[in-house]
Order: structure tokens, then C-alpha cells, then sequence
């Protein structure tokens, strides 16, 4: 499975750095309608006439036709016409400026590639950050549990037991519905709603570790709990550490994506892939690539970091591979 | 038997889902809104009708005398009448029940019927060309977004081609029994198969890495090494050793078939126990939110048991441990 680790990580680079510069490769901004009537529900590809009137308001038109009063402009079905002095980009054939909907539009005319690049930014940063609070919130039980031992370890693990019995999508959904969650508090929920799994490795890892010769010497010769857990104990979880995390971002970006679906996600002004896949709901008949451009994103995101767990459980861990 | 230990752990799950319902009550109490705050809004209704109801409900009561009051009736039973329809909450999940459990069956039934086969023909033919390629469709079925997916199953199979049927069957009351079931499970098959392939994956790759590992063990071996044929190797040997960790992987994902379920019946219009959730969750329909996440917590931690004890019958191992 090299090759596959290779293309993950490269399929996730991309997606990584397509997120990190959204805002300057987005040809739009991501809520932009510029027109309900001409550029609703177009196909990934189109190209059309963007006329600037001069008003302020654009209209997209699929073909235009220049006359020496002015512009006939095919919009929305339907031939207008409207005089040279209405129409600030006019040239002698028609108006100078196009506007490309390369992965199509939706029902209100937003550009789905502009929304698919900010969406990512949505999706990674929320994954990327609640995986982090999930991170620390995991060392640190399980470093607790690991080293204080007897009632303190058997009553945490109780806990984590209790808490993984717990279908967490419901409480998600729950807890979600109740305070309408902005992007923060979405991330609090998944980071605090994800570290069982995480604590109950690092508390093995420790407790394996704790039997280790070196680490017994280290205690015989006096080290203290914190002089262990920095020098012996977290240098050495960090493998099983490193691969956990990867494979849950994965599921983590497949929750938010859910919760967002369900409209409990992010707040439905932040484009995000689950958002995009529900607004596509009503339109599924007319318009496929509304549902199926966020939706191939996701999938193709989650198999790299996938691929990019599983190869890194492959090389770092050879007890497991 | 452990007696003493299944009385620990049903203790234990009792005291969580009560924290849990707990946590579920503060939260709705400050909340903001109830389910009567919506009415206010339209100008036939009073604002002393929205306060007798409110009183009829108990809603003007201090957190601390409502609380106490639904400990004490839900102790006894009685989960009270809904706030939206006024029907008592257990009712309205007595009736969602069996929708769920038809669902949850079919899409369990599904979720083996793929992964089993696929898992065990990946591990036989471990690092060829069938593997490979079961391992490449696992990722997919992974990586894809259950929602999604039953997007585009209704687009295909309801709207397009129209074999199949979404939504509630309804039963007129003299359709003959054989009329009724056929009915169910045409109604069913849709969200129950989307939902199946969903969770096949998990089973697949967990279906692959026992037998693996099994298929190295000395007993396996020296059956090989007898001279038996592969096949019955793999049945007689390999398959029931590997049995019990898949029965216990099965408890331990009751929580993620609950999600999906729950996601399921919402796209699906499917009147189970999480479509009820669901809608009792947006309209702060507090009884029923808390009857619906008890009846699915106690399933979770009484599947998961089930499973553990059924795991302990099946492989003699764990119950030396």
C-alpha cells in the first residue's frame, strides 16, 4: 500500500493547500448570487455574459446580441433589451466580461467551485482543531490514568467506558440543536465529544511502558512523575498517537459534514461541504452537480487521510503492520 | 457466570444515561425558547393561552421542582405527554419501535451480508488482486458520506427508476398479513440497504484483519499442515475463532449504527425512534427528547452487553481473562 500512501498525502496536500488559499484561488466569494434569473442551477462549465448594468447589478446572460440602440440580452429564457447608456462594459459585439461557472452553480446562482474551496477551509480547520482539543484531552486523561493507577485509573476508564457506550451523533445533534453552534462551538463539541478512543491508547501505551526496564530504572533512580511522563513515557506514545489521530480525522470531517447536512453544523452563512450537499437536496432532478461536487470532495478527502493513516501505521508501526 | 460484573455494568450504564438525561434536561431549561414561544408570533393566539399552557405543562415551574417531578414520574414509568401533540412521549416511541428495529435489523443484515464475504475473501487471498480490490471498494464504502448516499440512492432507485418506494408503508386495516410484510420490507429496502453499505465497511476490514490474524495461528496451521482442503480449513477452524472478536465488534458499533439510523430515517422520512428524536430536538419538545435518548441509550448499553456475553459463549478465551 506505498503507492497509495503517496497519493494520499498528495491528495491531501492539495486539498490542505487549496484550503489554506481559498480566498485568493476562489474566482468568487463564496455567498455571491450575482443573478437568480440567469444563473441559476447552471452545469459545471458554463460560460456567459456577465452584462454590467448601471445600476450596480450584473446580469448573466447565455447570448447577446449587439444593435445600435443598445444590447439584446437572452436571460433566463426570455430576449430583453437595454440601451447603451444602461450598460457599463458594452464592446462593439456584445459586453466585455464573461462569468465562468467551472464546477456549475446552485439555486441562487453561487459559483459551487468558490463555495467547494472556502467549504474546505471550513471542513479542515474544524477537523483539524477538534482533533487537537480531542488530542489533549486524551493524553491527558489517559497520562493521568496510566500514572496514578488503582482507584483513580479504574474510575476514569469507567467513564471512557460509559462514554463510548453513547450514540454521540444524537447527543451531537442534540447538544447542537440547543445552542445553534457557531464555528467554535462546533469544534468544543466534536473535540469534546472524540478522546475516549485517544486516552484509552495513551493510558495502554503508559501502562505497557510503565513495565519497561528503562522506565523502572529511571523510577528506581528517583525521576518524578513529570520527568517521566516528558522524557520516557510521551516520546513513546507518539506513534500509536500520531496514527489514531489521522484515522479520526477522517470521521471527524465525516461528522461535521453530517451535522452541517442536518443544518445543526456551522452556522449556514460559512459554506461548508455537508451545507452544500443540503442545498442540493431540492434540486437533485434538475441540477446533479449541486449534491455530487461537495459530495465527491468529501469522499475523496477522507480516503487520503485514510490512505495517509494507513500508511503511516504501515511504516511507523511494524508490530501492527 | 459474572454475575456480579453484568450487575456493574448495568449499574454503571444506569448512571451515566441519568447524567446524561440530566445534562439533557439543564440544557433544554436554558435553552432559550420552549415549544410554545413560536405561537406568541402569530396574532390569533393570546399570550395568556401561551401561559395556561405552559402552566398545564409545568413550564412555569422552577428547574429544580421540575426536575424532581420528572425523576419521580420517569421513575415510575411515565415519560409525559408530548409538548407538540400532547400524546404521552412513551406512545409515541412505542409506536416509532418497531420501525426502528426493522431498519436496524435490515441494514445489520446488509452490513454482513457484504462484509463478511468480501472480508474473508480479502484475507484468504491476502496481497493479491482480490484483495486489493476489496480493500480499494472498503475505502469507498468508508469514505462515503451516509447521507450522501441515500441521496443518491432515492435520485436512482425512487425518483429515476422508480422500483422502489420512500417514506412510511401505510397498512389499511384489512390488507392480509403476507400484503403487510411485503409491504414493510419494500419500504424498507431503500434506507435499510443505503445505510448497510454505509456501515459495511467497518465489518469488512475488521472481518479481514481477525482472519488474518487467525489464519497464522498454530491451529490453522496444523490443520493445514494435516492435509485439509482450504475450504474447510477456513470453515471448520479459521471462521469460528475469528467468530467471537466480530461478535464483540458488533456490540462495540451499536452507538454508529444508532447515528446512522438516526440519519437514515430523517432523510427517508422513516418513522422510527431517531426521526422522532430529531423532530422532538428542534421543537424543544423536552419529554420526548428525553424519552427517545433513554430508550436509545438503555438499547446501546444492553445490545453492548449482549454482545459481550454472547462473545464470552462463543470464544472460551475471554472467559479465563
Amino acid at each position: 500500500m506505498d503507492g497509495g500512501f503517496t497519493i494520499g498525502l498528495w491528495a491531501l496536500t492539495l486539498v490542505a493547500l487549496a484550503a489554506i488559499v481559498a480566498p485568493w484561488l476562489a474566482p468568487h466569494p463564496p455567498n455571491a448570487q450575482p443573478d437568480l434569473v440567469g444563473g441559476r442551477l447552471r452545469a459545471p462549465g458554463t460560460t456567459l455574459h456577465a452584462v454590467q448594468l448601471r445600476d450596480g447589478r450584473t446580469w448573466l446572460a447565455d447570448a447577446v446580441a449587439r444593435t445600435p440602440e443598445g444590447l439584446r440580452i437572452l436571460r433566463g429564457g426570455t430576449w430583453t433589451t437595454r440601451g447603451v447608456d444602461e450598460i457599463t462594459n458594452l464592446t462593439d459585439d456584445g459586453v466585455a466580461d464573461r462569468w465562468r461557472y467551472w464546477l456549475g452553480s446552485d439555486r441562487f446562482s453561487r459559483d459551487l467551485l468558490s463555495r467547494l474551496l472556502h467549504g474546505a477551509r471550513t471542513s479542515l480547520l474544524i477537523a483539524v482543531l477538534s482533533i487537537a482539543l480531542a488530542l489533549s484531552l486524551g493524553l491527558a486523561v489517559g497520562a493521568v490514568a496510566a500514572l496514578a493507577g488503582g482507584a483513580v485509573d479504574a474510575l476514569l476508564m469507567r467513564i471512557v467506558d460509559g462514554l463510548l457506550t453513547l450514540p454521540w451523533l444524537m447527543v451531537l445533534i442534540t447538544l447542537s440543536a440547543l445552542v445553534r453552534p457557531s464555528t467554535g462551538t462546533l469544534i468544543a463539541l466534536l473535540g469534546a465529544s472524540g478522546w475516549m478512543g485517544l486516552s484509552r491508547i495513551v493510558r495502554g501505551e503508559m501502562r505497557g511502558l510503565l513495565q519497561r526496564d528503562f522506565v523502572r530504572a529511571a523510577v528506581a533512580m528517583g525521576a518524578g512523575r513529570l520527568y517521566l511522563l516528558r522524557r520516557h513515557l510521551l516520546p513513546h506514545v507518539w506513534t500509536p498517537v500520531v496514527i489514531s489521530v489521522t484515522l479520526a480525522l477522517g470521521s471527524v470531517i465525516l461528522a461535521e459534514a453530517a451535522l452541517s447536512f442536518l443544518g445543526l453544523g456551522v452556522p449556514p452563512t460559512t459554506p461548508s461541504w455537508g451545507g452544500m450537499i443540503a442545498d442540493g437536496r431540492l434540486d437533485m432532478l434538475r441540477a446533479w452537480w449541486v449534491t455530487t461536487v461537495p459530495g465527491a470532495a468529501l469522499v475523496i478527502t477522507v480516503i487520503a487521510v485514510n490512505l495517509v493513516g494507513d500508511g503511516l501505521r504501515d511504516r511507523l508501526d511494524p508490530r501492527r503492520a | 457466570m459474572p454475575w456480579a460484573f453484568l450487575l456493574r455494568r448495568l449499574a454503571s450504564a444506569a448512571v451515566l444515561l441519568l447524567i446524561v438525561l440530566s445534562a439533557t434536561f439543564a440544557l433544554i431549561y436554558v435553552a432559550p425558547g420552549d415549544p410554545f414561544s413560536a405561537m406568541l408570533l402569530d396574532p390569533r393566539v393570546g399570550a395568556d393561552a401561551v401561559a395556561a399552557l405552559r402552566a398545564h405543562y409545568g413550564l412555569d415551574q422552577p428547574l429544580v421542582a421540575r426536575y424532581l417531578r420528572w425523576l419521580v414520574t420517569m421513575l415510575s414509568g411515565d415519560w409525559g405527554p408530548s409538548y407538540v401533540s400532547g400524546r404521552p412521549a412513551f406512545d409515541l416511541l412505542r409506536e416509532a419501535l418497531p420501525y426502528t428495529a426493522l431498519l436496524a435489523g435490515a441494514a445489520t443484515l446488509v452490513q454482513y451480508l457484504i462484509g463478511l464475504p468480501l472480508g474473508a475473501l480479502a484475507a484468504v487471498r491476502a496481497d493479491r488482486v482480490a484483495d486489493h480490490a476489496v480493500r480499494v471498494v472498503s475505502l469507498l464504502l468508508y469514505a462515503m458520506p451516509s447521507f450522501w448516499l441515500a441521496l443518491l440512492a432515492m435520485e436512482l432507485f425512487t425518483v429515476r427508476l422508480g422500483w422502489l418506494p420512500t417514506g412510511a408503508p401505510d397498512f389499511p386495516p384489512d390488507l392480509a398479513l403476507g400484503e403487510q410484510i411485503a409491504r414493510a420490507l419494500r419500504h424498507v429496502a431503500l434506507p435499510a440497504a443505503t445505510l448497510g453499505v454505509a456501515l459495511s465497511a467497518d465489518v469488512l476490514r475488521y472481518t479481514r484483519n481477525g482472519l488474518l490474524d487467525v489464519l497464522q495461528q498454530d491451529h490453522v496451521r496444523a490443520a493445514r499442515a494435516r492435509g485439509l482442503g482450504a475450504r474447510r480449513v477456513l470453515w471448520r477452524h479459521a471462521l469460528p475463532t475469528a467468530a467471537g472478536p466480530l461478535v464483540h465488534h458488533a456490540g462495540v458499533q451499536l452507538p454508529a449504527l444508532f447515528s446512522g439510523v438516526l440519519i437514515i430515517e430523517v432523510i427517508f422520512a422513516w418513522p422510527g425512534v431517531g426521526r422522532i428524536a430529531y423532530d422532538a430536538i428542534l421543537s424543544r419538545d423536552l419529554p420526548v427528547v428525553l424519552a427517545a435518548t433513554a430508550l436509545s441509550g438503555a438499547l446501546v448499553v444492553l445490545g453492548t452487553l449482549g454482545a459481550d456475553l454472547l462473545h464470552g459463549l462463543i470464544d472460551p478465551r475471554t472467559r479465563r481473562a
